[in-house]
């Protein structure tokens, strides 16, 4: 009977070691490991749309949605100046810390803004390699908003598409005389 | 045998790969962006430490590349003829599109992978012709730094678009690796 208790005390106790080293791994897991391989999210990239189109957004921002959350990554210090209205600032060097990391785990579409739309581009594709869905960068970036969006056009040729050629680059090297 | 061959890859990539606070401390850095006064230098000097690598489609690439680039598409950058090209100690990659995020995406995926010779043009093409073709004129109120830059860019301006000198930019192969492989034009496009 005696034996049996201890028995009992003691498998209790290996239990409850074996729980805690799972829950630290699968912390650690979370915290250290990428939820996708790069091949994995390269295919991703290729087959879903990641851009957010800023028409669009603008006209949800007009009609009040709820339904999204908008990510200046920029510093406080720029946000401070100018961010585009109900946007939420995340400078991109504090997107892993825990509590700016629940943000990104609502079940709505995440876009995101920084300096340039590469910096959007890094910080949306490494999100992705962690597990994060539903994320997009804001389609020609903040350029394209504040030209574009706000200020109908008066910042001339902006681009819409990144990916976009703004010259004929052949004839520009070899069209001179 | 293909069990063993499935394997192989995944501890070689587990044990070189990044964690997300390693990845993010190289964002913060940015030391990976290549600015387009950069890449002239680097194009004027034929720089042999460096490989540019054009990651837009075939026809854009035939169409016009920089001078020694080599063409390996976005889509292609994981498959097999292509990966060991991103992965190289004897050079630095620079990975240019028309833009600035499909090189930033490259990267960010080849990074997490934990290869460490890329780097990325920064605002792509778009972004080099426009500091070589209109390069901005300084106000004169503005130091002497920036007066110097702009005459380099008027110069550089003048190297490439010909003027005087006439220079040949599609014959310069010095800039291509060493051990290439039979290029292979990519089979199924990137729409």
């Amino acid at each position: 009977m005696k034996m049996n208790k201890h028995n009992i005390i003691l498998g209790v106790i290996i239990v409850g070691i074996a729980v805690l080293l799972i829950g630290v791994s699968v912390k650690q897991s979370a915290n250290d490991e990428f939820a996708y391989s790069p091949e994995e999210v390269h295919k991703m990239l290729m087959s879903k749309n990641v851009e957010f189109d800023p028409q669009e957004l603008n006209g949800m921002i007009e009609k009040g949605e709820q339904g999204f959350v908008l990510i200046d990554l920029r510093s406080p210090e720029k946000y401070e100046q100018y961010h585009i209205s109900g946007a939420i600032n995340i400078p991109f060097q504090r997107i892993l810390d825990e509590s700016n990391l629940t943000e990104l785990e609502n079940d709505v579409p995440k876009i995101f803004y920084a300096d340039s739309r590469s910096k959007a581009a890094e910080i949306m594709v490494m999100l992705t390699q962690m597990g994060f869905n539903d994320l997009y960068i804001l389609k020609g970036g903040l350029e394209y908003w504040q030209a574009k969006v706000e200020n109908k056009d008066v910042f001339g040729n902006v681009a819409l598409e990144d990916e976009e050629a703004k010259y004929d680059f052949k004839k520009e090297l070899e069209g001179e005389e | 045998m293909a069990s063993v061959a499935a394997i192989l890859p995944e501890t070689k990539n587990s044990s070189m790969a990044l964690t997300a606070d390693e990845l993010i401390r190289d964002l913060q850095l940015g030391t990976y962006y290549i600015s387009p006064d950069q890449l002239s230098e680097i194009i004027i000097n034929k720089d042999p430490g460096y490989t540019l690598i054009d990651l837009r489609s075939p026809e854009e690439y035939e169409q016009f590349s920089l001078p020694g680039a080599i063409n390996i598409p976005f889509d292609s950058i994981f498959d097999e003829d292509w990966v060991y090209y991103f992965d190289r100690i004897d050079s630095k990659n620079i990975l240019y599109s028309n833009g600035g995020e499909l090189p930033s995406k490259a990267f960010a995926l080849l990074r997490q992978k934990g290869f460490k010779n890329n780097y990325v043009l920064q605002s792509g093409l778009n972004g080099w012709f426009d500091t070589i073709l209109n390069p901005e004129q300084p106000e004169s109120t503005e130091d002497d730094a920036a007066m110097a830059l702009y005459r380099k860019r008027m110069a550089t301006k003048q190297y490439f678009t010909g003027g005087s000198v006439k220079i040949d930019v599609e014959v310069n192969t010095d800039l291509k690796p060493v051990p290439v492989r039979k290029k292979k034009r990519v089979q199924g496009g990137c729409s």
